[in-house]
């Protein structure tokens, strides 16, 4: 071994806690602050009891789920059943790494930073179909096949979208990606393309009103009907995971991330990771939910071709800038 | 004009007379009544349905007589539309009850033998699959036969199972609106078969009222469809009073009427709320119950009750309004139209609710009929089919209203005639409100322990879900003799097995939800 190693591994391990302290804290809040949305929209009050403002409610609901009976079905297949939810969630906060808070504010700077985000959403994919398969109950094998076939169908539009990003910055680093911005934000050029990556995004994380796999009228919970106390909470801290780390690449990718004008950088990025948490919640609100054959052909005869035109648009715009003498 | 166009009993019978030599008929609270001998019986089904247009199947039940050693097996028939009806009886030897049946003539005779099988122990030759729905398989001896006594123990209910490509949608599971199994085998995510299990909250009630006396009834009447008890009651207290020859004060029918009126706009607000819940609006079923709230303030204001009202009383009504009342009711007829347009700025127009919903569960209108089918699922199916008009009954042809009717039949349309039908209601509540007399009396002067005349009849209302119709039958005792309830959820959950053969999971959840069941209605 050589002599760095321990040195890397401290470090990466500090890394990891970081990340997760920094995932739970964030997902702890945005529970907090869909369920007051929630509330909000559908003319009621949502929590206000626990802590000031009711901010401590979530905390609670998490050490209540902590103290739970841990509960593996007797046909289980015990292994996938228990390492299910880890996938899940490791994979929705892994995504967390590579967003970059400042031009020196970004856990990993990663030089194929896109690519890995779009890896780890399929990884959380895996996860689904694992918890779906190992519960050896029907509803949950439907959940399960259900986040498949959503994956297989989404994950194409999502990257084909990114690429018209990566075409113009001419990098896959998301630090690259935001100081190219500086001149102008990607929305403006690639309008269609965050509209894509958006609807595609919200699908891979399973958000209303793309919640298919566990549609609780139809499926119960799901991939998740077998699962109760902490590993059921991480499916659910994953989701809200998954909710701010697709606002955050799209702030980052389309909104100049941290770029912004008296603001320190952080806050602005925080500020328009939140503008699109809100929108999503604000989706789940007044939405209902397609059916599945619907869902995947609105993917396959409309979200593809889209995205097929956005490259050929993408491809046009580089063409006209390299000939205003701009990139 | 065929005889049954008229409305001349005279005409019927000797046209009837013309057909069968020798069949005797009578007239019963204005009701054509035939005596059918069990050989005859089809033939006189048939030809009522043929020759006289009775083309559906309203009720088919029995009353057991073991002093005259039978059964009396009771069709009742209507036309549908333009309203008529007739009932056949059929008396069968006790020892050995036996009828051809009649589901090849109606498709929801098929349940409602499987019913009077059950519950009394009647063979119906030719039935497809005959055997029990609301009690299980195994249980001892059929409950609504007068010698049938609880068993010192009750064997154990046997669960079939069927394995590989089945799956349980209930009898627990969050879109099953009350307590109801359907297996289902699937294909992938498509259905193949659809098998409604019912019974799981089947209280015995028709059995249960014989044993009480016709006042103390009304409190169960709630119980059966209890978002719309104010229909229940009606149907029940209209049924004795029309036996006992009571009449109901003026003041207490219009009140009668208003009670009703709003008891429909709630029962549709949960109905269209928890539909958006089915397929996935998670928002509008708190727009509706947040209004659904303010209806039952006005019902605790009636009656004390907010949800299970017993309000109802043989006669009249139980209380009185408070004067309030009055001021609140005008503040929330002005209200609701506009929150009405907000529950369908969220789900009328929205895009995924179209594709959801739109030729998803096609019911035809000829389809409808012969199942059974009332209420706004018929209308949907563009029947104009309303009690309130085809049969009008309390102050109902007294008001203005339009009978909203659909064209396609599909689930969107049975949402969207509740949506216009709870702009209708409101009609009628205004004008309710403005003819209702200030003063004078709620309810009639009826004796405390109450004995009818020996006799039939049989009340019908038009409730939100459809005909909920109540069948008496007195020997001029203190209880009645047979207390037969006719639901409409009934009849609809036996139409649901075709409406989603081929359909995805996710249509059997929107279909279902589409067709507004009742669980406690179902199996009484």
């Amino acid at each position: 071994m050589p002599a760095g190693w321990p040195r890397v591994i401290l470090y990466a391990s500090l890394a990891s806690l970081v990340v997760l302290g920094l995932v739970s804290g964030i997902v702890l809040f945005l529970v907090y602050l869909e369920r007051r949305v929630l509330g909000r929209l559908q003319a009621r009050i949502g929590p206000n009891r626990v802590g000031p403002w009711g901010l401590l409610q979530t905390t609670a609901d998490a050490l209540k789920l902590l103290t739970k009976e841990d509960i593996v079905p007797a046909e289980a297949d015990r292994i996938l059943f228990v390492l299910a939810p880890l996938v899940v969630f490791f994979g929705a906060a892994m995504a967390f790494a590579v967003v970059p808070a400042g031009p020196r504010l970004v856990l990993v700077d990663l030089g194929v930073g896109v690519l890995f985000v779009v890896g780890m959403g399929s990884l959380a994919m895996l996860g689904y179909l694992m918890a779906g398969w190992a519960s050896h109950s029907k509803y949950s094998l439907l959940g399960g096949m259900r986040a498949v076939a959503q994956l297989v169908s989404y994950e194409l539009p999502l990257t084909l979208a990114l690429l018209g990003v990566v075409i113009l910055s001419g990098s896959l680093a998301a630090t690259r990606i935001v100081e190219v911005q500086r001149h102008g934000w990607f929305i403006l050029l690639q309008p269609l393309g965050f509209f894509i990556y958006f609807t595609a995004g919200l699908a891979e994380i399973n958000r209303s009103p793309f919640d298919l796999p566990e549609g609780e009228s139809e499926l119960v919970g799901g991939y998740h009907t077998e699962y109760s106390g902490m590993r059921w909470a991480l499916f659910f801290l994953a989701e809200y995971a998954g909710v701010f780390s697709l606002s955050a690449l799209a702030a980052t990718l389309y909104l100049g991330g941290w770029l912004g004008p008296w603001l320190p950088g952080p806050v602005w990025l925080l500020l328009k990771t939140f503008a699109l948490v809100f929108a999503i919640i604000w989706l789940r609100g007044t939405w209902l939910r397609p059916r599945l054959d619907q869902l995947l052909s609105f993917s396959w005869k409309f979200l593809l071709p889209l995205s097929l035109v956005n490259l050929a648009f993408t491809a046009a715009e580089v063409y006209f800038l390299r000939w205003l003498g701009v990139a | 004009m065929t005889p049954a166009a008229t409305r001349d009993a005279g005409a019927k019978r000797e046209a009837l007379a013309g057909a069968f030599p020798g069949l005797a008929a009578a007239e019963e609270h204005g009701v054509l009544v035939v005596d059918a001998p069990p050989g005859q019986a089809q033939d006189v089904l048939g030809y009522l349905k043929e020759a006289w247009g009775l083309n559906q199947l309203t009720d088919l039940t029995a009353v057991d007589y073991p002093e005259r050693r039978s059964f009396a097996v009771v069709y009742r028939l209507s036309r549908v539309p333009e309203y008529d009806t007739a009932v056949v009886k059929v008396s069968l030897p006790r020892a050995h009850p036996e009828l051809p049946s009649a589901a090849g003539r109606w498709a929801n005779a098929d349940w409602l033998e499987r019913e009077v099988f059950d519950l009394f122990g009647v063979n119906f030759p030719g039935h497809p699959h005959l055997r029990r729905i609301l009690t299980w398989e195994g249980f001892p001896g059929h409950p609504l036969r007068k010698d049938w006594e609880v068993a010192a123990e009750l064997s154990e209910g046997i669960e079939e199972r069927e394995e590989e490509l089945t799956i349980n949608v209930g009898p627990q599971h969050p879109s099953t609106h009350g307590v109801f199994r359907f297996k289902v085998r699937l294909d992938g995510e498509t259905i193949v078969e659809l098998d409604p299990v019912i019974g799981y909250v089947h209280r015995g009630m028709e059995k249960l009222l014989e044993s009480r006396a016709w006042h103390q009834i009304i409190p169960y009447t709630d119980r059966f469809d209890y978002l719309a008890s104010m229909f229940n009651n009606q149907a029940y207290v209209m049924a004795v009073e029309r036996l006992a020859g009571i009449e109901v004060p003026e003041r207490a029918e219009y009140l009668r009427v208003i009670a009703c009126e709003l008891n429909r706009i709630a029962s549709h607000l949960v109905a269209i709320g928890a539909y958006g819940l089915d397929v996935g609006a998670l928002t509008p079923i708190l727009y509706t119950f947040r209004e659904r709230e303010k209806i039952y303030d006005l019902m605790e204001m009636l009656c004390g009750a907010r949800m299970l009202y017993s309000y109802f009383r043989i006669g009249g009504l139980g209380y009185d309004v408070p004067e309030a009342f009055w001021d609140r009711l005008p503040a929330f007829l002005a209200e609701m139209p506009r929150r009405i347009d907000e529950y369908e700025e969220l789900l009328t127009g929205n895009e995924i609710f179209l594709a959801r919903t739109r030729g998803v569960g096609v019911l035809t209108g000829g389809h409808a009929i012969d199942h059974g089918v009332t209420g706004p699922n018929l209308r949907a199916s563009g029947v104009p089919y309303d009690l309130r008009r085809a049969d009008p009954y309390s102050l109902y042809s007294a008001f203005d209203f339009e009978v909203v009717t659909g064209e396609r039949g599909d689930s969107y349309e049975r949402y969207l005639v509740r949506v216009r039908e709870m702009r209708e209601s409101l009609k009628i509540l205004e004008q309710a409100a403005r003819a209702c007399p200030r003063e004078g009396p709620v309810l009639a002067k009826v004796p405390k322990i109450l004995k009818p005349p020996p006799g039939e009849v049989y009340a019908h209302v038009e409730s939100p879900r459809g005909e909920v119709g109540c069948y008496l039958v007195s020997d001029g005792r203190p209880q009645p003799y047979r207390f037969r309830w006719r639901s409409p959820s009934f009849n609809h959950l036996s139409v649901l097995r075709e409406l989603v053969k081929g359909a995805k999971v996710a249509d059997l959840i929107a279909v279902f939800g589409s067709i507004d069941v009742i669980g406690a209605e179902v199996d009484r």
